[in-house]
């Protein structure tokens, strides 16, 4: 019967209403969560910038603000770019801080 | 219309006639659309994180430089720099790597002057460091991370877990534990006073860094100031200290301007990855090729035309195409919500573990899944409607044999 | 003529050397309202002529002509609008197997803007016509052959053709339902409705108006008057 086609509509349509409502949802949850990143930058002085979660592999991917450049920079690599070896595979990709370049910029 | 939309839906009939056909072209774009969803969410949300780091931290970020290198400087500049005409607060940091425990687990140490803290914080389970003067054990709060591996509790006592000859070591307390929800920084993080932070790395009378906050307007002229005219004596007797600067704005220029901008290379991967992926499946494999170029011939000699035809086939790809990218990005959406990145977010994350036990950050929106769909469509639709159309093109006859 | 052939080729393969010619200068017709039965052995080039008839494929060489119109030089959109008008019944029912029996009757009905409602009681009138009223739902691929090509009458003659191009119509039905469908044709005749038939079944060859006898692809004689 046709109303095979009709079926596969309605499931069509309960697929698009439950990705629109995982997107208006995650739209609603950043609030909470911007509510708590202003409290953990308020008490830290603003820390954190990159991919990196400490400072063991390069400072750069954690922080740009402790230190400018990564001296290992890999650039792009397929599937995204990364800072070093040590923390490969991010496509949170920045470059390094204006000035800062090179390991030896020079002073301002 | 009508007759349009009728003819739309004997699309939808043909995904199920040809059912291998569909869950074939419906899991390769599952494939590729979870993992491009998840890392696009993944960049976005770290993207979005960074920025309101650089946005809630301090106006200026001031640090010693020697060599051209970054290095600590002496705690004189926070008078020096509270001096200059436009600066409001002058805050000096600590910040440095600490390796922690029998495991050697990784901690990012931050030390900030009592005064800095307020009594009590939402995005801490627990209290903060205390204001006042206060003896006994240090004070510390910790990020989950650190707190699981280590297994330490709000309330739990400390060993010495460093060296300080002058000083000597002392036991330190959990004061509290950061929340998981907090950004993702916080997880191998550990907060507490400048003094104790001094006492820990055995280094007196030096700042990693200095937060200032300037007067609206005077950011360029404060950080000029700082970088042309301070300089101090170095703290080991020979050579001098200068200073560098890094505002809020070089921060905030170094994130990418949108999703098809520098995430853009992940982006052109994945549709290479893509295009050939489906390409190949759907063209080279030609499941169920051979009978649905016959019904294209039957279609055709019962009196359907060529477009109509492929306005069937534009319907199946349509549906199958849009189907599986809302089903991708609902995937996505477990995999990182309730899944919590498992096994993924140690891709995008440097240091995390499989399963992290914090908030991974992460921002579904409507672009990426728009982006989503859009391949999606176009791939799944080059697939078919090449088949379909050589089909259709030729007599009925032809097409039927 | 309403509708005719004049030195009408169909050669495979044309050019290399295995061709097959299939027909070979045929030249045929019928008017509005004839029955035009096709005869001959096997191999003879009958589905050949009765595909070029019902504009399923394009000739060689030489002409179709339908109302005047040469086919041969009308574009796909106007060769689809001709088959609008005729309905077709293949030797081997070519059913989309996985659609049901009333999909399959109901389906050339969508492009040409008949209602739903219209399209179904259409395919149920004509399947309890020719018993298979329960049939309704059931997977073309489900049904016995015999089954198949009474679905496969019906899917023809539900568009309410002018022409109905029949390709051995009753070679899989027993005589009693065989009988039923040549008094179906015999009475859309009678309705005006032009017949186009290929047999070996003397019963069709009793309908003929006109008989046209292939061998080897060539016309062997006459169509008698
Ligand atoms: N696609 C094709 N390619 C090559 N030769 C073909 C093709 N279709 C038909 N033929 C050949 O054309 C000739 C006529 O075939 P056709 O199907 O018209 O015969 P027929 O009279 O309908 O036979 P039957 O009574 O067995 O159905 C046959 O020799 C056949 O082999
Ligand atoms: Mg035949």
């Amino acid at each position: 019967m046709e109303s095979r086609g009709i079926r596969l509509l309605v499931v069509l349509l309960l697929l698009v209403a439950g990705a629109t409502a995982v997107l208006v949802r995650e739209g609603r949850a950043q609030d909470q969560r911007q509510a708590h990143a202003e409290d953990f930058h308020r008490l830290t002085g603003g820390v954190g910038f990159g991919p990196a979660l400490d400072l063991s592999g390069c400072a750069f991917g954690f922080d740009p603000r402790l230190d400018g450049t990564c001296a290992e920079d890999f650039g792009p690599v397929p599937g995204g770019a990364c800072f070093c070896p040590r923390h490969a595979g991010s496509v949170f990709f920045y470059p390094p801080l204006p000035g800062e370049e090179g390991a030896h910029a020079s002073p301002p | 219309m009508r007759r349009l939309l009728e003819i739309a839906l004997t699309g939808l009939v043909a995904i199920q006639l040809h059912p291998l056909r569909s869950l074939v072209s419906f899991v390769a774009v599952l494939v590729v659309l979870v993992p491009f969803l998840v890392g696009v969410a993944l960049a976005q949300g770290l993207e979005a994180d960074a920025e309101t780091s650089a946005r809630l931290g301090a106006d200026l970020y001031v640090k010693g430089s020697q060599f051209g290198r970054p290095g600590p400087l002496p705690l004189k500049a926070v008078d020096a720099v509270r001096d200059i005409r436009g600066v409001t607060a002058v805050v000096p940091r600590i910040v440095g790597a600490v390796v922690l425990g029998k495991e050697a687990v990784h901690a990012v140490l931050v030390g900030l002057p009592r005064e800095h803290f307020p009594e009590w914080a939402n995005g801490v389970e627990g209290e903060l460091p205390f204001r006042g003067q206060r003896p006994g054990p240090h004070e510390l709060v910790l990020g989950t991370t650190l707190a699981r591996r280590l297994g330490l509790k709000v309330g739990d006592m400390i060993p010495p877990f460093y060296h300080n000859n002058r000083r000597g070591d002392r036991i330190s307390r959990v004061v509290g534990i950061f929340a998981a929800d907090a950004p993702s920084w916080q997880s191998n993080l550990i907060l507490t006073t400048f003094e104790t932070a001094a006492a820990i790395f055995d280094q007196e009378k030096l700042a990693t860094d200095l937060l200032v906050w300037c007067r609206q307007g005077y950011e360029d002229t404060v950080s000029r100031t700082i970088a042309r005219e301070l300089s101090f004596p170095s703290p080991v007797g020979e050579g001098i200290v200068r200073l560098r600067v890094t505002a809020r704005e070089d921060l905030l220029a170094l994130l990418p301007r949108s999703l098809l901008h520098r995430e853009g290379i992940f982006t052109l991967h994945f549709v290479l990855a893509f295009v050939v992926g489906i390409l190949v499946l759907l063209v080279t494999s030609g499941v169920g090729l051979a009978e649905r170029r016959r019904e294209v011939g039957i279609l055709k000699a019962t009196g359907w035309q060529t477009d109509e035809v492929l306005l069937r086939h534009l319907a199946e790809s349509f549906a199958l195409s849009l189907s599986a990218a809302c089903a991708a990005l609902l995937l996505a959406w477990a995999w990182l919500r309730l899944f919590g990145g498992y096994g993924i977010a140690s891709f995008f994350l440097a240091g995390a573990e499989t399963s992290p036990d914090f908030a991974v950050p992460f921002r579904l929106t409507p672009i990426p899944a728009l982006l989503a769909f859009v391949l999606a469509f176009v791939i799944v639709l080059t697939g078919t409607l090449y088949s379909a159309w050589r089909a259709a093109a030729v007599p009925p006859r032809e097409a039927m044999r | 003529m309403f509708l005719e052939t004049q030195s009408l080729c169909k050669f495979y393969r044309a050019g290399t050397r295995d061709e097959v010619r299939a027909l070979d200068d045929i030249s045929v017709g019928v008017e509005r309202g004839e029955v035009l039965v096709v005869v001959g052995p096997s191999g003879s080039g009958k589905t050949t002529l009765l595909a070029l008839l019902g504009a399923l494929e394009r000739p060689t060489r030489g002409h179709i002509f339908f109302e005047g119109r040469d086919l041969g030089e009308c574009s796909d959109v106007a060769l689809a609008r001709v088959r609008r008008r005729m309905g077709f019944i293949f030797q081997d029912f070519s059913l989309i197997p996985d659609l049901s029996a009333g999909e399959n009757i109901t389906y050339p009905l969508i492009p040409r803007g008949v209602p739903r409602a219209e399209r179904w009681r259409r395919a149920e009138e004509l399947l309890s016509r020719f018993g298979l009223g329960g049939k309704l739902t059931a997977r073309a691929r489900e049904l016995s052959g015999g089954e198949q090509q009474r679905v496969a009458v019906a899917r023809a003659l539900a568009g309410e053709p002018e022409v109905v191009l029949a390709d051995e119509p009753t070679s899989n039905l027993d005589p009693v339902t065989g009988q039923g469908l040549l008094d179906l044709l015999r009475e859309l005749n009678a309705g005006g409705t032009t017949l186009i038939l290929s047999s070996h079944d003397p019963a069709v060859i009793s309908l003929a108006g006109r008989v046209c006898e292939l061998e080897g692809g060539k016309l062997r004689a006459r169509p008698n008057q």
